[in-house]
């Protein structure tokens, strides 16, 4: 003969067994992986809530910061005196950079060492903006200093030079690097944006 | 006894159902993993500076700075290029943050464009196609996905949307045209290897036993050579194997699970798995055999937790009451002592140890959140969560909205700087404008202009009348006006047989000649000299001209401006604050929710113990029963 523990016992498990049958069956059958995947949007109301008001405030944090980039340029670097200096990468097979050095008019205006992360973005396609400053209009002279590990590995550090004329708008600058394939050598050139 | 196989089933299926799924998504949302959409762009050359600008903190991973920079050259009018690009990038961050609906918004707007080029339709349908999979929008899915098909899509990105397009039919139930996916598709793509074992799962749950079968035994006997090939193969060994187990098809199951690595993340479940096999088949002294091996490993592993259930039962099936009895005592006490601890963590947590651990996590740089969760009391049931996608999420929005609140505080010293920079202009302006204009009108550049068209003329009379003299130094110019005087005083003395005038004329006549030499020598250089020095005139009086003008406009233009400025910045002002306060409270918000799900995960982790605890103790009354019972116990020796 049964203890009441004992047909207790069975009857919770019992209880338990067509639970776990349920959930089987809803995993086995009824959830498709992709309804698996939307889980985490559709889990607790709070965590949603929180998603939904983190966006919103993503939402107004890039606003706030478009409009204080606008106000800064205005103020800091306007058109009629504003200058940028950008560096990009093309292939880079002779030329490992490690850091670059810009002198406007005589004057050192950014000397910036890159991470090998920067590098990789540079790499990829990205341009960094290593100077954004102000000059008069007129004549003004770019040198800028690359150094870095050159064909075969040896440390290498060249120059470019560019003369320009800053007029009454934005004077973009680019220092661009690249392989001379017929020399076997890097090529460190200046370009002026109109 | 089936009962059993089935909730064996259940925790291991279960179990490995939710590892793959959160192993696919810890794939797609990897921060390590920029967003889709730079693939493409590589072999498009830059045209727009701050395009590149901003795909270089793009590559970087700094999404937050490439976002910015993106918005506002684009408000800015400066994306004249790469505008259709700029968009797929927004659209992608938005994406892999989880903002769907934003990024469906983007990708429809690229789409909606005339003539957008092939590969710019392609990148935008599946980004597209992503969101609404992610949405569970699958008609949609389906739409956008099929419509990326101009062979434009770099091969990681295609092969991608296949794993998706297959996903998305299968929800659908459209097995066969699932299945047809993976028709020629190279059979090294590890997304190939995701949809298959998706693919193979879900038609195994629709009841396509047989179809789904061929595809996980396809993908787990496959040669592997990646550490995720090689995890993905394991865990279609599993699932089949499973699935086997439950087709009462143990012989084969056996053979299935015997392909899982012995050292893989996977072999716990293998092991559980092939002891219901081979006590499915009535073999419960093999049964007994990889079951006891899980008893020695991590009772954190429900594999290992199934197994001290399992042990007692094939003690129990083969006779051996005593120890069936003495191995569920000890499970109880396993589980009692396991219980505890995880309510020592929870307490923990509860009193803020995790967010104290991860406040402390956040002084350390790098792009992981490392967490110490060894500063958690009994914080070694917090590396699996750490692992979840969930988890990681709500980690990385709360470092997000640590970064924008430090970032928001310089934000507020930029303000008041800028705020000193308006006072100082506005005030430089006021002071400085009377003395400019003063000396303005000092200049008076009507009068310089009048003297340089008068310069202009002389220097064309002379050119056209050949006046050397006009040309020549002050002294020539002297020297030549004395010896004109001269010869008009001779004229006047009118005896011209005079010796002494007759010389003296002479002598004036050949000075005269010589200095006419001396003139004429070089006159077409001085004319050339005299037009160079008049253009640079002309380019000064230009400038002056020009500054002039901007000083008069300036007069009622600047403050207008400065009026601007200071209004826009007023404006900004209470934004600021008042998204500040928000990014704060969301900051906090968002670790209490950390801390919660942590909370979560470890009281479904006792309940899962509950539930053994249960099953071991009616067992255990069972036996007790039995025991007591005057029948003798019936089956096999004990081992």
């Amino acid at each position: 003969m049964k203890s009441n523990f004992v047909m207790f016992l069975q009857r919770k498990t019992a209880l338990l067994r067509n639970l776990a049958r349920a959930l089987f069956v809803a995993v086995m059958f009824g959830m498709s992986s992709t309804a698996m995947a939307d889980q985490p949007q559709s889990a607790a109301a709070t965590p949603r809530s929180l998603e939904a008001d983190v966006q919103s405030l993503r939402k107004d944090v890039l606003e706030l910061n478009k409009d204080l980039s606008a106000l800064e340029e205005e103020l800091l670097f306007p058109a009629n005196t504003q200058v940028a200096v950008f560096l990009s990468l093309d292939v880079g097979a002779f030329f490992e950079l490690d850091a670059v050095q810009v002198r406007l008019d005589n004057k050192e205006v950014a000397n910036y060492l890159y991470t090998e992360r920067e590098i990789a973005a540079l790499n990829r396609g990205g341009v960094h903006r290593v100077f954004l400053g102000n000059v008069i209009t007129g004549k003004h002279e770019l040198v800028a200093f690359f150094t870095g590990k050159g064909p075969h590995g040896r440390d290498y550090k060249r120059g470019a030079n560019l003369s320009f004329e800053k007029g009454q708008g934005a004077k973009y600058l680019e220092l661009r690097i690249s392989d001379r394939q017929s020399a076997q050598q890097p090529e460190f050139t200046v370009k002026e944006w109109e | 006894m089936k009962s059993r196989v089935t909730l064996g089933l259940l925790i291991g299926f279960a179990f490995f159902v939710g590892n793959v799924d959160a192993a696919r998504r810890s794939l797609l949302l990897n921060p390590e993993l920029p967003p889709p959409g730079p693939g493409a762009l590589r072999a498009v050359a830059v045209r727009d500076l701050p395009y590149g600008d901003a795909l270089f903190y793009f590559y970087a991973g700094d999404y937050e700075t490439a976002l910015e920079r993106l918005q506002f050259a684009d408000s800015a009018g400066r994306l004249s290029h790469h505008r259709d690009d700029a968009k797929l990038l927004i659209g992608g961050i938005e994406l892999s943050r989880g903002d769907y609906i934003e990024a469906g918004k983007t990708f429809s707007e690229v789409l909606d464009h005339p003539n957008v080029p092939d590969n710019v339709k392609d990148r935008a349908h599946f980004y597209l196609g992503k969101t609404f999979f992610r949405r569970g929008f699958d008609a949609q899915a389906i739409d956008n996905l099929s419509a990326a098909t101009h062979s434009t899509l770099p091969t990681d990105f295609d092969a991608e949307r296949r794993m998706l397009l297959a996903e998305s039919l299968l929800s659908v139930g459209r097995d066969a045209d699932a299945v047809a996916i993976l028709e020629n598709w190279d059979t090294s793509s590890v997304w190939r290897a995701y949809a298959e074992f998706n693919l193979g799962v879900g038609l195994v749950r629709s009841g396509k036993f047989d179809q789904g079968a061929k595809i996980l035994d396809g993908l787990g006997s496959r040669e592997a050579n990646s550490a995720e090939s090689l995890t993905l193969r394991d865990q279609a060994n599993v699932a089949l194997g499973y699935a086997l187990v439950q087709q009462h098809r143990s012989t084969e199951a056996l053979a299935i699970l015997a392909r899982v690595r012995a050292d893989g993340p996977q072999a716990t479940r293998a092991l559980l798995g092939a002891g219901w096999a081979a006590s499915d088949a009535g073999n419960v002294r093999e049964a007994l055999a990889p079951w006891l091996e899980l008893r020695g490993r991590d009772l954190l592993d429900p594999a290992v937790q199934e197994s001290y259930l399992a042990v007692p039962y094939g003690y129990a099936r083969l006779g051996a009451q005593a120890q069936a009895i003495a191995a569920y005592e000890q499970a109880l006490s396993e589980f009692a002592a396991e219980t505890s601890r995880l309510d020592q963590s929870i307490d923990a947590i509860r009193r803020g140890a995790l967010a104290q651990a991860i406040e402390a996590s956040a002084q350390t740089k790098g792009s992981v959140l490392a967490i110490d969760v060894a500063k958690v009391p009994a914080g070694r049931y917090l590396y699996r969560l750490l692992a979840r996608d969930e988890f990681q999420a709500a980690l990385q929005n709360w470092r997000d909205l640590s970064d924008v609140a430090k970032r928001l505080d310089l934000h507020g010293n930029d303000i008041e700087a800028y705020a000193e920079l308006i006072a100082y202009r506005r005030q430089k302006f006021q002071s400085q404008l009377p003395s400019d204009l003063a000396a303005l009108d000092r200049m008076n550049l009507d009068a310089l202009v009048q003297r340089r068209t008068e310069l202009e003329a002389r220097v064309a009379e002379a050119d056209d009348h050949a006046d050397l003299a006009a040309l020549g130094t002050p002294r020539q110019r002297a020297i030549w006006g004395e010896l004109e005087h001269m010869e008009t005083v001779i004229d006047r003395a009118g005896d011209a047989s005079d010796p002494e005038i007759e010389d003296i004329a002479e002598r004036v006549d050949f000075l005269k000649g010589y200095l006419y030499w001396e003139l004429s020598d070089g006159f077409k250089s001085r004319v050339w000299s005299a037009r160079k020095r008049l253009r640079d005139v002309n380019h000064l009086l230009r400038d002056s001209t020009r500054s002039a003008a901007l000083v008069k406009a300036a007069r009622s233009a600047v403050p207008a401006h400065i009026e601007s400025l200071s209004g826009r910045l007023d404006a900004i002002r209470p934004k600021l604050e008042s998204v500040h306060a928000r990014a704060s409270q969301l900051r906090d918000r968002e670790l209490a929710s950390v801390s919660e799900l942590a909370v979560r995960e470890l009281e479904a982790e006792k309940a899962r113990i509950r539930d053994y605890v249960l099953e071991a103790r009616y067992s255990l009354a069972t036996l007790y029963d039995r025991a007591s019972a005057p029948v003798p116990p019936q089956g096999g020796p004990a081992p």
